[in-house]
């Protein structure tokens, strides 16, 4: 039912932009000021989560780790699971984001047929989300093409790259087709599996949907129904030369997909797709395993009055002597 | 379990792998020319448009239809003794098709039209057929192999609906090297191909080439490794590889005598450029005789059971065979069939240095993939023999 909810606003945002695009007297609206207050609300809200995040103290060392510690010579340390210095915390953050590390060592416990249990691995979470994330790196940058002129020597080595299949001589890019494919999986994981359905919020499924609906969108533009893609370049530079042009022959269809990625940067600071920041900022992964080797001491600790073993000593060593006590220092 | 490929591997492993990148470096530059200037930069031509790629990609099929000689005596003949090494042969066929598909992207010209033989998907051709046998080859291994590996890691026994798909891949294993044979006899203009002994050739030396491999794969990793297939398992894909080897020889004399015997002239102008040369063109008739000396050594070296039974000479029989046949079915068989053009001229072909270094760099991406994927499953064997499950 929440995941109905969350289709049904997803559908409702393409819907107005839909209607939007079709009517000429709302271009003002859908196709200047939708997307530059998305773009406002999206980067001051992601520095001002960031700036908050920034701002919290950390005190403590609290990394948590997958495994051996550094401590005696002859144990061997994992380096990377558990990092005592810079250049470890640097391959582990690095392995985190550019290879999900973490879900990569996903496992199911699964009971055998002997009673005993076993760790099946489970790669679909890791595969799907790498295949999701790192395509629509890829589209984004490749998206940059609508805002430089000429388009960056980056952006075009990458479409070289990306559409070197033909598609009936026409270059098929193919992080399109695996965004789409990794969305499609990372929702069936929650619906099929059911613990991870259990803990499906309909929140959970607004990315999805949003992002799905932006990959169609793209894809049938590109392959089905194409787009005057000179309008939307004339468009999309003014935005950014601050000189307001509004073709009016784009297809609603191109603003179905403007407002449905207007409405995830909108809405991208106040979700959990701060992730994207927040990976960075995770204090257990990016901290030293130290808490061995240094004492960390909270520096907001209150001022606690405290009476040692050697000041009591010093107060009362007549009289310790005195009955027999043994004393530390003569 | 997939990072077991990587840790606990020490520094001799890491500098192979290391070399095998630097040699897939210079193959993927190799690459990058051929795709920048076309095929012109290989030494293919008008008359013989197949050639070294063309010939390679047929002797991995071979190799990856091979791993059925473990996988059929162990799940058909309850063989338990090949209990250890059908998941090294499963490997093996996995990485051969991924080879194969290789070998056949580095031969298109136009390899951004991969797509095409999808898109316009035309039954008549028999390439097209390859195509789907061979990716269902490739799933039907990876998925089988990994099932019954993670079984074996975690403990827990492997789902019903892998059996079925090991029994499919017996068959399918076959398959792949008949369409691939049916490729070269269905082709009515090339005489030396239109045999219909062709496909059976083909299953036979892939059966002498798979287990001759496996053989030395298995010494090997008992040398590096301490993975011990087992003797029994290395006497018994010897005989393997000693009856194939003597129907595969059998079959290269049956048409020696087919062609010359009849006087066919199609038939005995390859054989005529392979052995003697042919109009003064003679580059193949240093490499057809050192097949033919190589295959001699081997059938000696492995119908005597002596010889066959002692692991240094079993050694020298089956790298004997394996470059035998490599050099048969690798190289010039493919090339056979284009000499002599429709106008009864010849037009000689050899590999340039670019196609080596392509051929190089796929080999090594080969044994780069089967390093780790041996890597893997040693350590998975010794987990599960320690009951570190």
């Amino acid at each position: 039912m929440q995941m109905m909810i969350a289709f049904a606003v997803v559908v409702a945002i393409a819907a107005i932009g839909y209607i939007g695009g079709s009517m000429p007297g709302l271009l003002f609206i859908f196709g200047l000021v939708l997307p530059l207050v998305a773009v406002l609300v999206f980067i001051i809200g992601f520095v001002r989560k960031v700036w908050g995040w920034a701002q919290t103290p950390v005190p403590f060392c609290i990394s948590t780790t997958v495994g051996q510690q550094k401590s005696l010579a002859w144990i061997t340390q994992d380096k990377v699971g558990n990092p005592s210095d810079t250049t470890g915390v640097i391959r582990r953050m690095a392995a985190e984001i550019l290879l999900f590390r973490s879900l990569f060592r996903n496992v199911k416990a699964e009971i055998g047929p002997s009673g005993w249990i076993g760790y099946p691995v489970e790669k679909w979470l890791w595969l799907f989300a790498v295949l999701f994330h790192w395509s629509f790196l890829f589209v984004v940058i490749r998206h940059l093409r609508l805002f430089f002129v000429p388009s960056p020597a980056l952006v075009r080595g990458l479409e070289k790259i990306d559409g070197f299949l033909l598609l009936d001589l026409q270059p098929l890019f193919l992080s399109g087709i695996l965004l789409l494919i990794g969305v499609i999986g990372l929702y069936l994981r929650r619906v099929v599996i059911s613990q991870v359905r259990y803990i499906s919020h309909g929140i959970d499924f607004v990315p999805l949907f949003l992002i799905a609906g932006i990959a169609v969108t793209g894809i049938l533009m590109r392959y089905v129904w194409p787009i005057d893609l000179v309008a939307v370049k004339s468009m999309t530079m003014s935005w950014v030369t601050l000189s307001p042009v509004l073709p009016a022959n784009i297809s609603p269809l191109f603003f179905v997909h403007l407002t449905l990625v207007s409405a995830l940067l909108a809405w991208f600071p106040f979700s959990k797709l701060m992730h994207m920041g927040g990976i960075f900022l995770s204090p257990t992964r990016n901290q030293r395993a130290n808490s061995r080797e240094i004492r960390h001491v909270n520096p907001w600790d209150y001022p606690v009055h405290t009476h040692t073993y050697e000041e009591y000593e010093d107060e009362f060593r007549d009289k310790m002597k005195g009955c027999g006590l043994p004393v530390d220092k003569e | 379990m997939l990072e077991h490929a990587w840790n606990d591997t020490g520094p001799r492993f890491k500098a192979w792998l290391a070399a095998l990148l630097l040699l897939m470096g210079i193959g993927g530059f190799c690459y990058t020319i051929q795709l920048g200037t076309g095929l012109g930069v290989t030494g293919m031509s008008r008359d013989v448009s197949w050639g070294l790629y063309i010939g390679q990609f047929t002797f991995f099929v071979g190799v990856a239809a091979s791993a059925v000689m473990v996988v059929l005596p162990y799940y058909l003949h309850d063989v338990k003794v090949f209990g250890r090494i059908t998941i090294v042969g499963k490997s093996l066929a996995v990485t051969a098709v991924i080879m194969c598909i290789l070998f056949i992207v580095v031969d298109l010209g136009m390899p951004s039209r991969l797509l095409n033989i999808m898109l316009y998907p035309s039954p008549g051709s028999v390439l097209f057929w390859d195509m789907i046998v061979l990716n269902g080859y490739f799933f039907l291994n990876l998925v089988t192999g990994w099932k019954i590996l993670e079984a074996e890691y975690t403990g827990i026994k492997a789902p019903d609906w892998v059996k079925p798909l090991v029994y499919i891949a017996i068959p399918w294993a076959f398959s792949i090297h008949t369409v691939t044979a049916f490729i070269y006899s269905g082709i009515p203009g090339r005489d030396f191909w239109l045999t219909a002994l062709t496909a059976p050739k083909f299953l036979a030396s892939a059966f002498a080439t798979g287990p001759a491999l496996l053989i030395l794969i298995s010494l090997a990793l008992r040398r590096f490794t301490g993975f011990d297939a087992g003797q029994e398992a290395i006497r018994r894909l010897s005989i393997i590889v000693t009856y194939a080897m003597s129907i595969t020889v059998f079959m290269i004399l049956a048409e020696f005598f087919t062609a010359f015997y009849s006087q066919v002239p199609g038939h005995m102008y390859a054989l005529k450029y392979f052995f003697t040369g042919l109009y003064g063109a003679n580059s193949f008739v240093l490499i057809s005789w050192v097949f033919a000396g190589l295959c001699l050594l081997a059938l000696i070296l492995l119908l005597n059971p002596a010889t066959r039974r002692d692991e240094k000479w079993l050694t020298v029989a089956c790298a004997s065979t394996f470059v035998a046949l490599a050099i048969e079915k690798g190289i010039s068989f493919t090339v056979g069939g284009f000499i002599t053009n429709p106008f009864g001229r010849v037009t000689e072909y050899w590999p340039t240095g670019i196609e080596f270094g392509v051929v190089v760099g796929i080999w090594a991406l080969g044994a780069f993939l089967l390093s780790l994927l041996f890597s893997l499953f040693v350590t998975v064997k010794r987990r599960s023999e320690r009951g570190l499950v």
